[in-house]
């Protein structure tokens, strides 16, 4: 790797935007073959998109369609005649109604964006006020981890659960604000805040390990004996840890963009989300390959504004070796406290489950949504099916499921964190994907395979570790005593595992466990599609989606399993806290 | 410093939405001005699907158009399936394989143009030529002529009894030339005859009508239609709830319970929800465990669990909303009680996109179940599953489906799914004595000896236990008391037309 720098000083320069460039065309290659992959013949799925599911399918219709479309080119041909044309700006028409590629995504794209942005200040307001929460207490003397708990609950919560229960509050009971649509601002808040919530979680509590992190390094014990005002030291940590976290902050915004399609869904928003999701259904390529070249696109701009960002605020300090910190550790906990609440957490999990496996998941032997009674502590599903059986019965694989798939993305983040230069453009491209997309294409190009959804949650959980990754190493590199450690002789295989391993894995692992109560529903919530779990198997991300229109008649089948998993969250962060 | 990097982050974050602003701040003073308009004569409908092609007359979204009352067909179908005039004043049948249809006079398209034989003969001939052709027309050639300014020559390949009601199609819709463009596309704003004019297509979010004063019959009672898309039925429920829609397409039957009964009305549609078994290959190959998994389920605890009671327990194929076809049904004879499969291993698929499928297939297993059968459930979206249950994949398959296609007359539906060669045939089922029944049906006059025959090619694919109806859907529909003479139309052709009035 070195040497290949040293060779070419141009190519470590380059190197980002040939990834990004690469990433680009594969993703748009990929969708063009998707038909011929997976041998599913556009014609059909265009000819329910355009005439719906009461059209007869006589080879008669799917002939028109398909002279009508010009399917009869080949998949090279398409891709070339497509290709020839996108260069020149002219994206196509749509397979289903005939409208220019680009007026659509444009249209669709400006309310994406504003959505977006207002979502962002929300966040932002939000997390402002946890980072003021957080410095009081630190000006006092202690660490509060309260509201640790608190984002992790956050975290926990999928957002189309947060819609429906905006919806609920207030729409329904407070009648404050329209329950849809997409009409001035009153129509904007709801939806903005169903996209905030998580997002602010998430980066609350980033933030807040990471300005742990900065305030106990050796500087700000200098700057406190030699009595610089706080609101200095504050200031400079603050500028310190937000600048390590700008990678993740521009995968959160990312996130915004193309990741709202349930929330568009729910409150009938015409945003690019939704147009894609449903151009990959029909498999309306034009309309699929355009706007993922777009969103794609838009994707890569955060990013690079994001790291120009980062080298302005961190500055010189990264390359000449001035950036001192002291690396967090990875550790059970030490307090007591913290060690027994966790345990007793755990166990009380282990005791639903115990408890449940003595009750019949399947049978429906009580009324449909029944109250809880003796008989049903937690009351019935919508089938009369036991709650307490299914949340029991459901939590071992569920867990099982979220933690392989948050291994495997922590795995595959680490080692394209390491060859970020090389890999940057697909860090990008893939969060860029929601993940509803990401399962469909995964069905298209693999089928229905039991590790489909695995797969493509992998595929699209990945990024965001692998950026957080990068940036660490960056940082570590940048420590005077990684930087020196060539001069003493030091390996490259020795400063991997002494310099830089012991500093990039505790943040990295804090941020990975972060992420599992959200992958293991994603994981789940893809079983809609008919990926990964079954129906009726008791899954919890599976018995979200089937109680979520019971809400307001019985909310224990939607907030069992929620609760389950962020006291599972609260547990693991309680274990491994300082 | 955090004060700059915060300005800056607040400069940056809202340039663009100044940006976007713009247009929705025209939105917002619409929304003002509409709320204005309120006090007039508006509505507030909240429908189902969003468009499909942007409102083009000839896929889907035709039933918008119909449902809005401005695109108007030559006939129209009374709720008792019966060709009745509308844009042609009356037809004959010439010859066996050639009508005449005469245009009515004094009708204006909303641009302002008279409607002529030539723009109908163009708008027929658009949907000829359409790919797909609307389904209507599947299997069906059409030559239609001008014959002067206000007569119109349809010729057919057979003697065809259902033409009118053919004809009758929302998507064989009149507009005006104008809204066929060049590119193929068809834009149907300000191109109707109806009592309301389309004025504002705004994608997938709404639409926006006018009523149109010179319209050629009754004017409409109320001045504008706005029609929003939201697709979540939850949130179509909150509509409702708030006041946000006086009208709201389909509400869910797991939120009717926390909605003003008052606020509801339903009526019987043509949709049976069918077990179809796979007659041709596995386990449902022998039809004596057809037969089990016929008397295995129990239809009384699917409609009160699923449905909460709102819907329709099936004796036939062909369910209430077809009032004609219950009161000539022979009896059928009570299958034994005592009847067992013996752990027989059944997949059977069904889909997520009308929520309550999943639903019936969970109970549905507990049911064959008890009965003896290993069941597994297969559930997948629809688009990801049509494939495999074409294909026979399945040992059954759960279907929520339309008994009677637009021209009002269930034979084409029997034929797609029960004959030999039918398209949409998911049992895989061929019997020479359905498709004979099947082809004598089609060839009946309208009437009592059409109805009759539909009913006998009935029985003869039950009697083969080909597939299990198990109950017929509901249109549930929600209206606040703001408005009144809404029409509750079950095959959803209509839903405001110029009757509807705002108290």
């Amino acid at each position: 790797m070195r040497s290949v720098e040293t060779l070419f000083p141009a190519m470590s320069m380059l190197a980002p935007w040939l990834s990004r460039v690469a990433a680009l065309v594969i993703v748009v290659i990929v969708l063009g073959l998707m038909p011929d992959i997976a041998g599913i013949d556009p014609s059909q799925t265009i000819l329910r998109a355009r005439a719906g599911q009461a059209q007869l399918m006589t080879p008669e219709a799917l002939a028109a369609v398909r002279a009508d479309l010009q399917l009869d080119r080949t998949a090279t041909e398409r891709l070339w005649d497509w290709a020839s044309n996108a260069l020149q700006g002219d994206l196509g028409r749509s397979w289903i109604d005939n409208s220019p590629v680009l007026d659509g995504l444009l249209q669709t794209m400006s309310t994406s964006l504003l959505l977006m942005s207002s979502a962002l200040a929300l966040t932002f307001v939000l997390c402002g006020t946890a980072v003021l929460y957080r410095m009081y207490f630190w000006r006092k003397g202690s660490q509060s981890s309260n509201h640790n708990s608190f984002s992790t609950v956050l975290i926990s919560l999928p957002e189309y659960v947060v819609a429906t229960v905006l919806i609920l509050v207030f729409a329904i009971w407070f009648g404050l604000l329209p329950p849809y649509g997409w009409q001035g601002f009153e129509t904007l808040w709801l939806p903005s805040l169903a996209l905030a919530l998580p997002a602010s979680g998430l980066f609350s509590r980033l933030l807040g390990d990471s300005l742990k992190r900065v305030l106990k390094e050796p500087w700000v014990i200098t700057w406190l004996s030699a009595n610089v005002a706080p609101n200095l030291i504050i200031r400079s940590a603050l500028k310190k840890a937000i600048s390590s976290l700008i990678p993740q902050i521009t995968m959160i915004i990312i996130g915004l963009t193309g990741g709202a399609v349930a929330v568009e869904q729910i409150f009938s928003i015409p945003g690019v989300g939704r147009l894609i999701l449903g151009a990959t259904k029909a498999q309306d390529l034009p309309v699929l390959q355009g706007g993922l070249l777009i969103l794609l696109t838009i994707s890569i701009a955060i990013s690079c504004t994001g790291l120009f960002l980062q080298q302005l605020i961190l500055g010189k300090s990264l390359k000449s070796g001035k950036l001192i910190s002291t690396p967090s550790n990875f550790r059970f906990t030490q307090s007591k406290g913290k060690r027994n609440t966790a345990i007793a957490i755990l166990l009380f999990l282990l005791g639903v489950v115990v408890w449940a496996s003595f009750r019949d998941p399947y049978l429906s032997q009580f009324g449909r949504l029944a109250s809880p009674s003796l008989a049903a502590p937690i009351g019935g599903d919508g089938l009369g099916r036991d709650l307490l059986a299914r949340l029991g019965a459901g939590m071992i694989s569920t867990f099982q499921g979220g933690i392989i798939a948050t291994a495997l993305s922590l795995l595959v983040g680490m080692f394209m964190g390491f060859f970020a230069r090389y890999t940057q453009g697909f860090i990008e491209v893939t969060k860029a994907i929601p993940y509803i997309i990401a399962g469909l294409l995964i069905a298209g190009i693999f089928g229905m395979t039991p590790y489909s959804a695995l797969i493509a949650i992998v595929l699209v959980s990945w990024a965001p570790l692998a950026a957080h990754c990068s940036s660490l190493i960056m940082e570590a590199k940048a420590q005077p005593y990684t930087h020196l450690a060539p001069v003493w002789g030091a390996s490259q295989v020795r400063i991997l595992r002494f310099y830089l391993l012991p500093y990039i894995l505790p943040p990295l692992l804090r941020h990975a466990l972060l992420r599992l109560p959200v992958t293991t529903l994603s994981l789940t919530a893809l079983s809609f599609i008919g990926l990964g779990a079954k129906p009726p198997t008791p899954e919890w991300g599976l018995m979200i989606a089937e109680n979520l229109p019971y809400i307001e008649r019985a909310p224990q089948g939607v907030m069992g399993p929620i609760v389950g998993l962020v006291l599972f969250g609260v547990a693991i962060n309680l274990l491994f806290d300082d | 410093m955090r004060l700059k990097t915060k300005l800056a982050c607040a400069i940056a974050f809202t340039l663009p939405l100044v940006g976007c602003f713009d247009s929705s701040d025209k939105q917002a003073e619409e929304a003002v001005s509409n709320a204005n308009a309120s006090e007039v004569s508006e509505i507030r409908l909240a429908m189902m699907q969003p468009p499909r092609t942007g409102l083009s007359p000839l896929s889907d979204d035709a039933f918008k158009l119909s449902r809005w009352s401005t695109a108007e067909t030559l006939v129209n179908l009374s709720p008792d399936s019966e060709a009745q005039p509308m844009l042609a004043t009356s037809w004959e049948q010439v010859e066996p394989l050639v009508w005449h249809f005469t245009i009515r006079e004094g009708v204006t398209f909303h641009n302002g143009e008279k409607l002529t034989a030539k723009d109908v003969v163009n708008s027929l001939q658009a949907a000829i030529n359409a790919a797909p052709k609307p389904r209507i027309l599947d299997g069906i050639d059409l030559e239609v002529r001008a014959l002067g300014d206000y007569q119109v020559e349809v010729k057919t390949t057979f003697a065809d009894p259902l033409l009118p009601s053919r004809l009758s199609s929302p998507q064989l819709a009149i507009l005006a030339p104008s809204a066929y463009q060049e590119d193929g596309r068809v834009v149907p704003i300000s191109a109707g005859t109806g009592p309301f004019e389309l004025l504002e297509i705004n994608g997938t979010t709404s639409a926006k009508l006018e009523r149109y004063d010179n319209y050629w019959g009754e004017k409409a009672k109320i001045e504008s239609v706005i029609a929003e898309y939201v697709p979540d039925g939850f949130a179509r429920a909150a509509a409702l709830k708030t006041g946000t829609a006086d009208v709201v397409e389909a509400v869910p039957v797991a939120q009717i319970a926390t909605i003003d009964p008052e606020l509801l009305t339903e009526v019987a549609m043509p949709r049976t929800n069918t077990l179809y078994l796979n007659s041709d290959s596995g386990v449902f190959s022998d039809i004596e465990l057809r037969k089990v998994a016929a008397a295995a389920i129990d239809r009384e605890q699917i409609v009160n669990v699923v449905y909460e009671g709102h819907a329709d327990i099936a004796e036939g194929l062909l369910g209430p909303a077809l009032a004609w076809a219950a009161p000539i049904r022979p009896e059928r004879p009570e299958l034994a009680d005592d009847l067992k499969a013996n752990g027989e291993s059944i997949v059977i698929g069904t889909f997520t996109d009308r929520a309550e499928l999943p639903e019936v297939a969970a109970l549905l297993k507990q049911q064959l179940e008890a009965a003896g059968f290993a069941v597994e459930l297969d559930i997948r979206e629809y688009a990801q599953i049509e494939n495999d249950a074409l294909a026979g994949k399945f040992d059954a398959f759960i279907l929520s489906r339309a008994t009677v296609l637009d021209s009002g007359d269930p034979v084409a539906y029997m034929v797609s799914d029960f004959s030999c060669s039918g398209s949409f045939n998911l049992g895989q089922f061929c019997s020479e004595d359905v498709d004979q029944a099947l082809k004598h049906a089609d060839l009946q006059p309208l009437g009592k000896q059409r109805n009759q025959a539909i009913i006998d090619a009935e029985q003869a694919i039950l009697n083969d236990y080909a597939a299990v109806p198990m109950l017929h859907e509901r249109v549930i529909q929600g209206e606040t008391g703001r408005v009144s003479n809404v029409v509750r139309d079950p095959s959803e052709r209509r839903l405001i037309n110029q009757f509807t009035e705002v108290k």
